[in-house]
């Protein structure tokens, strides 16, 4: 069932991107909003650790474990968590300092698409961390746990694409 | 010729009346002819006793014969049908040969052989037949622990090969002894199984043990022509006299019998010794006393509360897949009695939760784990520590017969837990025991093994020296009685490389030089899961203790699960065994579990980075959540869309 949940993903997103790039041909890039350029800086480097750590635990996770439809387990696992390491306090720092910015009705430099995207990343990215630290406490039960997983899985999905439509706005817009 | 005579005679007298109890109803057929009373409340077995030959034993016969089961229990339960169960059908060539169990051992401390033995089709224990060992001799060494049936009355059922130096005709069948397992008298004697045996009694065996009389003499001393039909047997041949007491005045024997089996019944032939950590064979050995037992009985179960079975008695033993698609053999599982079985259509199956097991939810234990381990090996076995431990058993060292000097250093060497991987992928607890014996390798390189007589026979100046050793005086082989037997055992004419294989290891002449070689399959352990004693759910692998986390029970980087060590332990000197850490049996990459182990020690920091992480990104979401709802909301009012230059 989760393969099949993969797929609809991978299609959702290129036909996504797709038919954006279509819709959008000719315009320019948006002027970016005024920010010291340390934390431009910063945030882009958190920016980068966010997608690292997507990259790696999606590889992982979705590409490694769900679409062969195993389990988790050995180096696999270890990367993953390794990913997770990584990526949660990245987009802790990313949602500092970059929320501002990605505020809507704000003025540039975000479209207002890679906003809903920043913030969608956000929230399954809350998610991903609380479901994936949260079996490592005696809180859940077997069943829990295999629910809390589904719930990680479905949501890494969903940061995933919603990740790489982020990328596909950045780079259309350069707005980063 | 006489004696063969005799022994003719005495076969076709047990199976003239076999066959004519069979034709008249003397022995229990199917259900239908059953003398039942179909309450719970037992029935009081106040009963005639027969003999072999179907006739009514009194307490002042002149020449009284032993109780028959087959002919005294058979009388009412259906005897045939009980023969084809677990305990009994190991040799029927149809019996399926389940999950390997513990096999018998023979061991030979002269030859330098423990070898593991079964009838079953257990991969690595070998057919009894290709040590040379007739179903006449496997009864002699091993018949002490068995409950009789199976190749101790096959040579009345005529399924078995004819042995002609085998004395059945005048020691008698090994009938089933019903009252092995369901005898409830604190005065049935199970040793005199083994003393019978010993006197190649077989046939006296069951009355001796019930307590029904007294047996003396053995049948090893009748003369080679004796016949039982027409000779007095001599004084000193096996005389029995019945103990007139225990008959009432209708010659009526009183059988204190059960269905709930007590477990000491069980523990005779099921009972485990646990030694000292394989590394440290010198130190005390663990106090008995000290030990608290199966947590289940400790709870008041017994050992058939699980392990039950029907009237063809067999036996649930009580793994997953032991009857695929029998959800009642299902029910018997850990899983099965504590959780239920999802699958079977009986909702009491289904529920579980059955005698009152309690179900836990396993707070914590990521899911994985219940789909590659076994219940037992969190549960299961002593806690595991730095090294495996030397354990004896009943069946292999003959454990519940009297003796003042049981040595603990004792073939077969035998250790516990050894954690593996099954071919089913997943890991349980083991026992392992690596075989020790002689052989000669085969065209394809196999290796068949030679029985120790042919072997002490063939190289008597190496070994010869070490004939009539035993096991309180045991001493390993030398290396250079290998090489010489192996010189004695080469065949000039081909017929195969002889070699030695123990602890693992192969011993070949190569130039008339003696040289080792390691992972020769043959050579490899022989393994059994172990399942008992089960351990109280805290001092499961995986609860922790101490404040330290039940993860690093088996995650840390030392841990006994992984890291623990196993001995390769052989019968040859030096006897310094090499120490193989246990994911080396399981074929477990050391660098990944080394890094798995790494990883656990950050874990803390990595919940805490987490947290804090999930903390900021909720605050954030909180914050700028409340606006962007504002947002939404006017956006909504001014028909939607984008704020002027904020294109999607």
């Amino acid at each position: 069932m989760f393969r099949l949940w993969i797929l609809a993903t991978i299609v959702a997103v290129t036909l996504a991107t797709t038919l954006h790039s279509v819709r959008t041909a000719g315009r320019g890039p948006g002027a970016a909003a005024p920010l010291p350029s340390r934390l431009r800086r910063l945030g882009r480097v958190c920016y980068l650790l966010v997608l690292a750590g997507v990259g790696l635990a999606g590889l992982t996770g979705v590409v490694g474990a769900g679409l062969r439809g195993v389990p988790m387990e050995g180096y696999g696992l270890l990367l993953h968590v390794a990913a997770g390491g990584v990526f949660a306090p990245a987009l802790a720092a990313l949602a500092v300092l970059w929320a501002d910015r990605n505020r809507f009705g704000s003025p540039q430099p975000f479209s207002l698409g890679q906003k809903i995207c920043f913030w969608m990343m956000l929230a399954c990215g809350l998610v991903m961390i609380l479901t994936g630290i949260g079996p490592m406490f005696r809180l859940f039960g077997t069943e829990a746990q295999r629910a809390v997983i589904a719930i990680h899985r479905h949501a890494a999905l969903a940061l995933l694409a919603t990740a790489i439509f982020h990328i596909y706005l950045s780079v259309r817009y350069r707005g980063v | 010729m006489i004696h063969g005579r005799a022994s003719i005679s005495w076969v076709l007298l047990l199976a003239a009346a076999r066959f004519a109890l069979a034709q008249e109803g003397g022995l229990a057929g199917d259900a239908t002819e059953l003398l039942l009373t179909d309450s719970l409340s037992p029935f009081v077995h106040r009963i005639t006793l027969y003999d072999a030959d179907g006739v009514a034993i009194a307490p002042d016969d002149i020449h009284p014969k032993p109780y028959s089961p087959a002919r005294t229990c058979g009388k009412c339960h259906p005897y045939g049908a009980i023969g084809d169960g677990w305990h009994f059908n190991a040799a029927r060539p149809e019996a399926p040969a389940g999950r390997p169990g513990e096999p018998w051992f023979l061991v030979d401390l002269p030859t330098g052989t423990q070898a593991p033995l079964s009838y079953r089709d257990w991969p690595g224990a070998w057919d009894p037949a290709v040590f040379g060992l007739t179903e006449w001799e496997m009864i002699e060494r091993f018949g002490r622990h068995q409950p009789g049936g199976g190749i101790g009355e096959r040579p009345a059922d005529g399924e078995s090969e004819p042995d002609p130096d085998a004395p059945w005709a005048t020691a008698g069948r090994l009938e089933i002894d019903c009252l092995a397992c369901h005898s409830a008298a604190a005065g049935f004697d199970q040793t005199q199984r083994a003393e019978q045996i010993a006197q190649r009694n077989l046939a006296w065996a069951p009355t001796a043990t019930a307590g029904f009389g007294i047996v003396r003499g053995s049948t090893k001393n009748l003369p080679a022509d004796f016949n039982p039909d027409f000779d007095t047997p001599p004084a000193d041949a096996t005389q029995l006299e019945y103990d007139a007491t225990q008959f009432d005045a209708n010659d009526r024997v009183f059988f204190d019998v059960t269905r709930g089996i007590p477990a000491e019944r069980c523990y005779f032939c099921h009972t485990t010794r646990v030694d000292r950590p394989v590394d440290d064979l010198a130190g005390a050995p663990p106090r008995r006393w000290l030990s608290e037992g199966d947590v289940h009985l400790a709870a008041g179960l017994s050992c058939v509360s699980c392990h039950r079975n029907g009237l063809d008695h067999q036996i649930v033993r009580g793994y997953a897949d032991e009857r695929p698609g029998d959800p009642f053999a299902q029910a018997f599982t850990c899983a099965g009695c504590h959780y239920g079985n999802a699958e079977a259509d009986d909702p009491a199956l289904a529920r579980g939760g059955r005698l009152g097991s309690p179900r836990s939810d396993h707070p914590g234990i990521p899911p994985l784990h219940f789909e590659e381990l076994s219940c037992t090996a969190c549960h299961a076995g002593p806690l595991p520590g730095e090294t495996a431990r030397r354990v004896q058993t009943a069946m292999a060292h003959g454990l519940g017969l009297a003796d003042r000097h049981r040595p603990y250093d004792d073939p077969p060497f035998i250790q516990e837990p050894v954690f593996l991987e099954g071919d089913d992928d997943v890991y349980r607890p083991y026992r392992l025991m690596w075989p020790s014996f002689w052989g000669r390798v085969g065209t394809a390189g196999e290796v068949t093994p030679l029985a120790p007589e042919e072997v002490m026979g063939t190289a008597r100046a190496a070994l010869g020296a070490r004939r009539g050793m035993k096991p309180a005086a045991w001493q390993p082989l030398e290396t250079g009685q290998i090489a010489e037997a192996l010189a004695a055992l080469a065949e000039p004419d081909g017929g195969g490389e002889p070699v030695y294989i123990s602890g693992g290891v192969t011993y070949r002449l190569s130039d008339d030089a003696l040289t080792t070689e390691t992972g020769w399959a043959a050579a490899a352990p022989y393994t059994w899961p172990l399942a008992h004693d089960v351990r109280p759910a805290a001092q499961a692998l995986g609860a922790g203790s101490g404040g330290v986390s039940g993860c690093l029970d088996c995650h840390a980087p030392d841990s006994p699960f992984y890291f623990g060590k196993v001995a390769a332990e052989g019968l040859v000197a030096p006897r310094r065994a090499a120490l193989l850490p246990m994911h080396m049996l399981m074929g477990e990459d050391a660098k990944l579990l080394g890094a798995w182990g790494l990883s656990f020690a950050w874990r803390t920091l990595l919940k805490v980075i987490g947290l804090i992480s999930a903390g900021v990104i909720a605050v954030v979401l909180a914050l700028y959540g409340a606006a962007g709802g504002r947002w939404l909301l006017r956006s909504c009012g001014r028909g939607g869309g984008a704020d002027p230059g904020e294109g999607i």
